[in-house]
């Protein structure tokens, strides 16, 4: 109990955010089981080096989002097909180049979230 | 998988629910897990939690966390559901639980089917035994994962449309909030607890009834102090947030509805995106608050690689520290640095490096200068390092000189980065950024992003107002918008001359030879080198002068202080060095940080004098008596150096320096002294501060009444000249005059007053004073002759030029102004007042000259002494102003005694000639011709000259 301040559900260390979705959770949540929204496209899970080049640790701006459509935010922040979850409003880092090709292969538009794309 | 193979569709459905992904488009699939999220998760979150606080930090714990939680909910879930129910569930997506699509459903089925047969098929259990066995049913699991990474492997590519990112490619204009989108509260928190909050209202959002309503929660780093959330309702806002310590409920904000995308706003668009060759600065260890330059970026953007200056002691106070912690760790790896106490910043030396520390450096490429010491990259003497982004500061980095100048002794003549520094420095102030009316601008973000235009109004510091024209669509034109300074963006053209506004090239000049993006290069007139900076940090200009006046604090043609000793001025003011010249004539190039500072000279007291002893002061034309008779105007003063400025001189921009005692003065600049400008010279000197002849003694030594009050005057003097009037109060030296046309009272000087003796008798002020004084003493005898008084008009001011110095005494300083001629000018060669003139004959002077025979004790030595006012032939003399300059040295003009003296100062021309009539020149000095004679032009006393 270190944090004795925390009560009910208290997150898992919450580090690194995913750069495709903007989804936050620990570096071993990813290393396990990938990213939920992404895990079709990056496949981290299992591949720790994948996981630390596809998420950072770097991020701002925290956004828990019920995953419903109606939201405003989750649309503006395009997470609202997202998973439930916390989620970075900005994710500083891009993907690693051959990601960005294998992602464009498979017809997936990559808009990096780290506030270079304006539009 | 043997033996059934499965149909791909069927396979792609399941390994949609594998891989948690929601179905697309399914509004009834989402409401229904909605729903029964919270009671299907409950428990699950609770566990989570339990989990988590035993073991908060560590990542291998949190794995086996993750496993936990899996386990635990699929054991849960199995165990109230028969088998084949089991199987769905453990395969299902969470969300879909409560799936009711027909489809969707028999396809699971089929599928589960499948895939029991062939579990059947390796296991061969028996099926009533299984439900009870909880090894095989986690193996079971583990295939069923297996499975899905097979497919996933298989038909990765199809299985990646379920990547939901679906609405990447719409313009986010589109997604712009509308007012049927939800509300969103601002809620006062306690400051720094934002995260903490939004983690555990997420939690409450999944878990707590009544509170799907709310859609988000969030915080942004920015708003310190606020979380917002997203809802229809405040009530559902005042349900999540209820009882929650650290938030502050009656604060609540609701968010205007065209606020909203800057609440979320990704970043400031002007913010830096590092590259190679920026400027940084460390954040944290050793090299903390050092300057590097970025050499290249990680893949990643969360690591550079940084070029530094090394701090290195080459082992040398390791050893110590090692020596010191003998009894602690073993480990130690070396001194522990910080920013306080680390070695001083010098590049990497191979020599030093083996001589002392040779086993901790490996050469790699000693050809390329390339060496490896202690596990860390030196190349041309640089350290070479890795550091995360997040701990260097890469905004508003401003490289002082010398770190620069470090950066570039380095034996890499890459020189400068003149881009890399404009790129770190863009944001330093975005206010120094100014538009003009006029200036053609492109609008670089926002919805008119690309959008020209022309500035019509910069009204605020921020906000600018643009007017479109010269677009493409032709709709725009002609319309106004208001932008912010930071979403606009300056265009010119190649060939336009401009000068930079802003930046380490402030203040420079020059044609634009390149435009790129958002760069511009320019050639500039000062350095003659291409600089490139951003478009808005120039402006567009007309003046093309070549040198530029002003750099930094310090300017071309200002006197600075290098050292204690070494005074220069400055006579070439480029980049980052001027050209000093000294006082002592060498000619210096100095960086800026070397000079001290400007000496700041006052103007009035920028004076001295020349070889003859004429004042001269700044912008006077001088001429050098001696070497190469060089003339030139002043410059500056500085002690008795005199900087001039010459046309005719080329080397060092026509300045040089002399002595004052080597020039002479060939033109006064102004020939009218100004009273109030210049300082008088003669006041400074305290040898010189003689008490003032008559009218200030005389003043002093009546007290009571006023004895000008009520006398009937005219005046003399002014824009009142020739009215007449009575003085009704009186203040020092000033009446207050009661004009007879106009009826009005004014203050005049009582000394441009003519005093009314008697009817159609007017005598000046001071002749009035003596009368008065001569009344009171009872010393009727001798009344003053009207006649002779004083004129004084012509000379209020003389300026006594010329004197020579040959003789070593006598040169008279022009006399003070305001106080038109009252002082004395006694001098003797200027050094001592010549007021002592015999030596030891000290005159009582002080006393009342008025008093007729009473010879001033002044005279003590017989002959030498001037027997002035003796016998009340009072001379002229205390009529103030008409001092004459005794010359000392036994020649002691016998000024005054009988009728000798001069009526000097006398109106109506029977005086001789000083002031008046030219020519007449009285040698007023007896003793043998040694008197000067004073000579008289125009303005006044210009010379006196000795006959001899």
């Amino acid at each position: 109990m270190s944090q004795p301040l925390k009560r009910g559900r208290s997150a898992p260390k919450l580090n690194r955010a995913c750069m495709l979705c903007g989804l936050v959770q620990s570096l071993s949540q990813f290393r396990n089981d990938g990213c939920p929204n992404c895990e079709s496209v990056l496949h981290l899970g299992d591949n720790e080096d994948l996981a630390r080049e596809c998420t950072s640790p770097t991020f701002e701006g925290l956004v828990a989002a019920n995953g419903s459509e109606s939201s405003w935010v989750a649309r503006w922040l395009r997470i609202e097909h997202f998973v439930p979850g916390l989620y970075a409003v900005r994710v500083v880092g891009k993907l690693p180049d051959e990601i960005r090709v294998d992602l464009a292969q498979q017809g997936i538009d990559y808009r990096p979230r780290d506030g270079t794309v304006q539009d | 998988m043997s033996g059934v193979k499965p149909d791909p569709e069927v396979k792609r459905e399941a390994l949609r629910e594998l891989t948690h992904v929601k179905p697309e488009d399914d509004d009834s699939l989402m409401d229904s897990s909605q729903q029964s999220i919270p009671d299907g998760q409950e428990p699950k979150h609770e566990d989570d939690g339990l989990d988590d606080l035993e073991d908060e930090d560590d990542d291998e714990d949190d794995e086996d966390d993750g496993e936990d939680e899996e386990e635990s909910l699929r054991v849960r879930k199995k165990s109230r559901a028969n088998r084949f129910l089991d199987v769905e569930a453990e395969v299902d997506n969470d969300e879909d639980e409560e799936e009711d699509d027909e489809e969707v459903a028999q396809f699971q089925r089929e599928f589960v089917d499948d895939q029991q047969e062939g579990v059947d098929e390796a296991l061969g259990a028996d099926r009533l035994h299984r439900k009870l066995d909880r090894t095989r049913e986690r193996l079971d699991e583990q295939d069923a994962q297996e499975l899905a990474d097979q497919f996933k492997q298989r038909y990765g590519r199809s299985a990646s449309t379920r990547y939901m990112g679906s609405t990447t490619n719409v313009s986010q204009r589109l997604l712009l909030p509308s007012v049927d989108d939800p509300l969103i509260w601002g809620i006062r928190v306690r400051n720094g607890k934002e995260k903490e909050i939004v983690k555990t209202l997420y939690a409450r959002m999944l878990n707590k009834k009544g509170t799907s309503e709310v859609y988000s929660i969030f915080q942004r780093d920015n708003f310190i102090g606020y979380v917002y959330i997203e809802a229809r309702r405040l009530d559902a806002v005042n349900r999540i947030i209820e009882g929650l310590p650290g938030i502050y409920a009656s604060n609540k904000v609701l968010v205007p509805i065209e606020e909203y995308p800057d609440l979320l706003r990704p970043g400031k668009s002007d913010e830096i995106q590092l590259q190679p060759g920026a400027y940084v600065r460390v954040k944290v260890g050793k090299y903390k608050g050092d300057l590097g330059i970025v050499d290249n970026l990680a893949e990643n953007d969360l690591e550079a690689r940084i070029k530094l200056i090394p701090r290195l002691d080459y082992g040398r106070s390791s050893t110590q520290s090692v020596f010191e912690s003998a009894d602690g760790e073993k480990k130690k790896r070396g001194p522990f640095y910080n920013s306080k106490f680390r070695p001083p910043q010098r590049l990497f030396s191979e020599i030093e490096a083996t001589q002392y520390d040779s086993e901790h450096l490996s050469t790699a490429k000693r050809d390329r200068g390339y060496y490896i010491y202690r596990n860390e990259e030196y190349i041309h003497g640089f350290l070479y390092k890795d550091v995360k982004i997040s701990q260097l500061e890469t905004k508003e980095i401003k490289p002082t000189l010398q770190e620069i100048t470090l950066f570039n002794s380095g034996d890499g003549s890459e020189g400068i980065d003149l881009q890399s520094i404009a790129t770190s420095i863009k944001d330093a102030s975005e206010k120094a950024i100014q538009f003009q009316t006029d200036d053609r601008v492109e609008i670089v973000s926002g919805e008119q992003s690309k959008m020209k235009g022309k500035v019509v109004a910069a009204t605020d510091a921020k906000i600018i107002r643009v007017l479109l024209e010269g677009n493409q669509e032709s709709g725009v034109n002609n319309t106004i918008v208001e932008v912010p300074v930071s979403g606009l963006r300056k265009v010119f053209l190649t060939g336009d001359h401009v000068t930079v506004i802003h930046g380490v090239h402030s203040e420079e000049s020059g044609l634009i030879v390149k435009i790129e993006d958002n760069q511009v290069t320019l050639v500039s007139d000062q350095t003659k080198k291409d600089i490139t900076v951003f478009p808005n940090y120039l402006m567009k200009s007309i003046d093309s002068s070549t040198t530029s006046s002003q750099i930094g604090r310090f300017e071309l043609h200002q006197m600075v202080q290098l050292n204690s000793m070494t005074v220069g001025l400055i006579i070439k003011a480029e980049k980052e060095v001027f050209t000093v010249l000294c006082t002592d004539g060498r000619v210096l190039q100095v960086e800026p940080r070397s000079i001290q500072n400007v000496l700041d000279i006052n103007r009035m007291t920028e004076k001295t004098t020349d070889k003859n002893g004429l004042e001269i002061k700044v912008g006077d034309v001088v001429k050098e008596s001696t070497g190469e008779r060089r003339q030139g105007n002043i410059l500056h003063i500085y002690r008795s150096f005199l900087f001039l400025k010459s046309k005719d001189v080329s080397e060092n921009t026509g300045i040089f320096v002399v002595s004052s005692t080597d020039v002479q003065t060939i033109s006064n600049k102004g020939s009218i002294v100004s009273a109030f400008k210049t300082p008088d010279l003669n006041k400074m000197n305290p040898d010189r501060l003689m008490p003032p002849p008559a009218a200030p003694i005389a003043a002093a030594r009546f007290s009571g009444r006023d004895i000008t009050l009520n006398q009937h005057v005219s005046v003399r003097k002014g824009p009142y000249k020739g009215k007449k009037g009575i003085i009704k109060d009186a203040n020092g030296e000033v009446a207050r005059v009661e004009m007879h046309n106009p009826a009005k009272i004014t203050p005049i000087n009582k000394s441009d007053l003519l005093f009314e003796l008697r009817p159609g008798t007017f005598i000046a002020y001071e002749q009035f004073l003596e009368s008065y004084r001569v009344r009171r003493s009872g010393f009727g005898g001798a009344p003053i002759t009207i006649g002779g008084g004083t004129s004084h008009g012509g000379y209020s001011t003389p300026g006594y030029g010329g004197g020579s110095r040959r003789s070593g005494s006598s040169f008279t300083p022009a006399h003070g102004g305001e106080q038109g001629g009252k002082t004395p000018a006694w001098s003797s060669g200027g050094k001592t007042p010549a007021w002592s003139s015999a030596g030891g004959k000290t005159p009582g002077w002080g006393s009342n000259m008025g008093n007729g025979g009473k010879t001033p004790s002044w005279s003590s030595n017989g002959g030498k002494t001037p027997a002035w006012g003796s016998g009340g032939k009072t001379p002229a003399w205390s009529s103030g102003g008409k001092t004459p300059a005794w010359s000392s040295g036994g020649k002691t003009p016998a000024w005054s005694s009988g009728g000798k003296t001069p009526a000097w100062g006398s109106s109506g021309g029977k005086t001789p000639a000083r002031g008046s009539s030219g020519g007449k020149t009285p040698a007023w000095g007896s003793s043998g011709g040694k008197t000067p004679a004073w000579g008289s032009s125009s303005s006044g006393w210009d010379t006196i000259k000795r006959e001899e």
